[in-house]
């Protein structure tokens, strides 16, 4: 059974659940954010037959569709629970209602699902999206949407494959920068262009104590870049532009500042598809230099 | 107070002008409509926000719903709050968070609330139905040139189902007759700069002019023969423009931008190439002048010639650009810099304005390699952060680097430097872009330098020049001298 989470609205007034549902949507994956951003919820009258629904759904790439009276939703009908019903069809019915399965109509092969809320926590529905592949919500007055679990699964690959690229791009750069220099180069290109931030001799003796904007801050350094261009290519302006575009678009996803667009996700792609050709060329370049 | 704050001061007094439309709405409460088509500067938001403000002050429970493209709620939203009225952007997220909070005993909207949606949301069948189920008190249509089809049956709907509905359609170009849309009756209001005085009663025409420079630059020959490859694949892709978005076109003013432009234009065409995708749509970022904050769909176009070819050719355009020594456009900004002293003790404001956002970065890190740390504002930013850009280059000056589509709808009559590091590809552009700079307020004259490739032929470039100079001479019809 799913929770009822009702907002607090006593005392607060409206600017106050205005705030709330900022500050909630802020820390959660909120089912709202999971619900695809143009969707339409398609309801289909109680009366309509199941040959015309099953129609309806295939044209649309729907597996369940709600229906819905007065604008009241009475149950969702699916694949699932049409077979329930035509499982359960003998020939004895269909000879006594002179009628095929297809005939039926919508309202004989009802399922119910459970109701989440916008603002709930997607975890929360879990259990139910497991039993019936799909929950509603809103409530039965007011329909917002329907969950599926290709929604989750897109939603959590678009959060997540920026973080697992940009992972791979930071561990790239890093090897990238061994390859470069060593431990002692990178000791002395290091104190040259962090010591601003951190104090003299207070920067830290490894690319694992410093950040991201550090590495990219020791490759662009005017007396550094010599060391790196063998291995970036280009210039130190545009690599410097690139290593920036990367940092902010981190920057971006890891405060959570705003929401990465689909041309981002093709930019850290980009980036990321450079940077391992880079990591592949300086890899080519050095097992050939290690031949005997 | 610093002057460029107070300039962005939202509490500066009105002009004549403007007072003038709020009295007449006030003393005119039969008049259900109102055109106004104000030349571009004239400060159309800037009267709408007081005039929120005193409809509010003088009745509370009043439901004001202004419509606007996307891109320019945040700057509407910022210019309310600073004038201390609160206003909420709806999207489709925050509309079913609000659809969620709605109770028995409360509406979806709010009465005293002022409410920015987007034209193109608010159109949508659903949303058009729940703006129409309450009675709204004001109408505010920004950009209402661009009320068609759908977007003109939104206001339309929305003047019918609230009879006490009065409307502001804002316009600086005109638009169709307001009582199609069952405004009526209605009046227009119509501005020229040429009219316009200030408070004190100058004429605004008055103002310091700009000056025009132009800064020719030539390409070596590492350059030229990347153009070359970068023709090529344009001739590959196709060279039309007229031919259904092909990106040939796109790839020739990647080019000229920069560097970085063309690096990122070429690597995306050659990934999809490498995962099978043999179609091209427009980034935002690539859209340039129209893009980043432009409400356009993206246009997808199937890919001509053969792919393995294509791919061929852009890994040797990638390979040149790889080994690319120079960039001579870069080398005349620095010139440039150079002459002007930036940074300078007390700066002077200076924007510098590219079509795309790669060249925005590219040139971000080619400023902080001189020292200069520059303001960069551009589509894919949150609101916070671009508000505070905004206020934080008001504030302090310096140098901001700016896409020509995150200028839209922004007040920059402070800066004093304006540099066009690309010329837009469509002439029709450059007014709009330049109104943001040369408009009421400004106390010192404007220079304009353009960054021109020196080549025999350019008719475009002399096209836009023309454009230019024309503005820059004498315009009686937008805000400017």
């Amino acid at each position: 059974m799913i929770p009822k989470m009702r907002l607090v609205t006593g005392g607060l007034g409206e600017q106050g659940i205005s705030s709330e549902l900022d500050l909630v949507s802020a820390l959660f994956h909120q089912i709202n954010r999971v619900m695809p951003e143009n969707q339409r919820p398609l309801t289909v009258p109680p009366g309509m037959t199941v040959a015309d629904a099953l129609a309806l759904m295939r044209h649309n790439g729907y597996s369940q569709v709600p229906v819905a009276m007065g604008g009241v939703v009475l149950g969702v009908f699916s694949h699932r629970s049409f077979a329930q019903k035509a499982a359960e069809y003998t020939w004895h019915e269909v000879s006594k209602q002179k009628c095929a399965p297809g005939d039926l109509v919508v309202e004989d092969c009802l399922e119910q699902f459970d109701y989440a809320r916008v603002s709930q926590e997607m975890r929360q529905v879990f259990d139910a999206m497991d039993r019936n592949n799909g929950v509603l919500v809103g409530s039965p007055e007011m329909l917002q949407g329907i969950l599926t679990p290709m929604d989750f699964l897109r939603y959590l690959y678009k959060v997540a494959s920026p973080f697992v690229m940009l992972s791979e791009i930071e561990l790239t750069l890093r090897a990238l920068i061994r390859l470069a220099v060593n431990q002692d180069e990178l000791e002395e290109l290091a104190e040259r262009s962090l010591a601003q931030f951190y104090g003299p001799g207070k920067v830290p003796r490894t690319l694992e104590g410093i950040t991201f904007d550090n590495y990219k801050s020791i490759i662009e350094h005017g007396e550094n870049w010599p060391r790196f261009e063998p291995i970036f290519g280009g210039n130190r302006t545009r690599t410097a532009a690139k290593l920036k575009q990367l940092s902010d678009l981190r920057n971006d996803l890891f405060h959570f500042k705003r929401e990465l667009t689909v041309e981002d996700h093709e930019t850290i792609s980009g980036l990321r598809d450079w940077l391992l050709l880079r990591a592949k060329m300086a890899d080519a370049r050095r097992d050939t230099r290690e031949k005997p | 107070m610093n002057e460029s704050i107070r300039k962005h001061d939202a509490s500066r007094p009105l002009m004549p002008h403007q007072q003038a439309l709020i009295d007449q709405f006030f003393a005119e409460p039969a008049i259900r409509g109102y055109i106004v088509r104000w030349a571009v500067g004239l400060g159309k938001s800037y009267t709408v926000v007081h005039l929120i403000k005193r409809l509010l002050a003088t009745q509370p429970a009043a439901r004001i719903l202004v419509l606007s493209p996307g891109a320019l709620q945040s700057q509407m939203r910022d210019m309310l709050e600073q004038i201390g009225v609160s206003a909420e952007a709806v999207d489709r997220f925050r509309y079913r968070e609000l659809q969620d909070a709605v109770s028995p005993h409360s509406e979806l909207w709010w009465a005293g609330r002022v409410y920015l949606l987007s034209t193109d949301f608010a159109k949508q069948e659903d949303i058009a139905l729940s703006l129409c189920s309450v009675q709204w008190t004001l109408l505010v249509v920004d950009e209402a040139q661009q009320l068609r089809a759908q977007r003109k049956g939104i206001v339309r709907a929305l003047v019918a189902s609230s009879p006490k509905l009065r409307a502001l359609l804002l316009s600086s170009t005109g638009i169709d007759d307001p009582s199609q849309l069952g405004i009526e009756p209605w009046k227009e209001t119509r501005t020229r700069a040429v009219d316009v005085v200030d408070a004190a009663g100058r004429r605004i025409l008055d103002q310091p002019r700009p000056e025009l420079k132009i800064l020719e630059f030539h390409l070596d020959d590492s350059e030229r023969r990347l153009r070359d490859s970068v023709d090529e694949i344009a001739q590959v892709l196709g060279v039309n423009d007229s031919n259904a978005g092909l990106p040939g076109p796109v790839f020739a003013a990647l080019a000229a931008s920069s560097p970085s432009a063309l690096e990122a234009g070429l690597r995306r065409l050659r990934n999809r190439l490498a995962h099978g995708a043999y179609e091209f749509s427009q980034t935002a970022g690539e859209q340039g002048d129209m893009g980043d904050l432009s409400d356009a769909g993206e246009h997808t176009a199937v890919l001509p010639g053969d792919p393995g070819e294509l791919l061929e050719l852009l890994n040797r355009c990638l390979n040149e650009l790889d080994a690319l020594a120079v960039d001579s456009k870069l080398v005349a900004l620095k010139t440039l810099l150079g002459q002007a002293q930036v940074p300078v003790p007390t700066p002077r404001p200076m924007c510098i304005v590219t079509s795309y956002r790669a060249t925005l970065l590219y040139l971000q890190a080619a400023l902080e390699e001189l020292g200069i740390t520059p303001w960069a504002l551009y589509g894919a930013m949150s609101d916070d952060t671009r508000v505070q850009t905004v206020r934080g280059f008001a504030e302090h000056g310096g140098v901001l680097l700016a896409t020509t589509a995150a200028l839209k709808g922004l007040s920059m009559q402070q800066v004093d430097l304006l540099v066009m590091y690309d010329l837009p590809r469509n002439p029709s552009m450059v007014v709009p872009l330049l109104t943001r700079f040369q408009r009421v307020g400004r106390t010192d004259p404007l220079t304009l330098t353009v960054l021109l490739e020196s080549k025999a032929e350019r008719t475009v470039e002399s096209a836009l020049i023309s454009k230019l100079q024309a503005f820059l001479a004498d315009d009686q019809d937008s805000g400017v001298s």
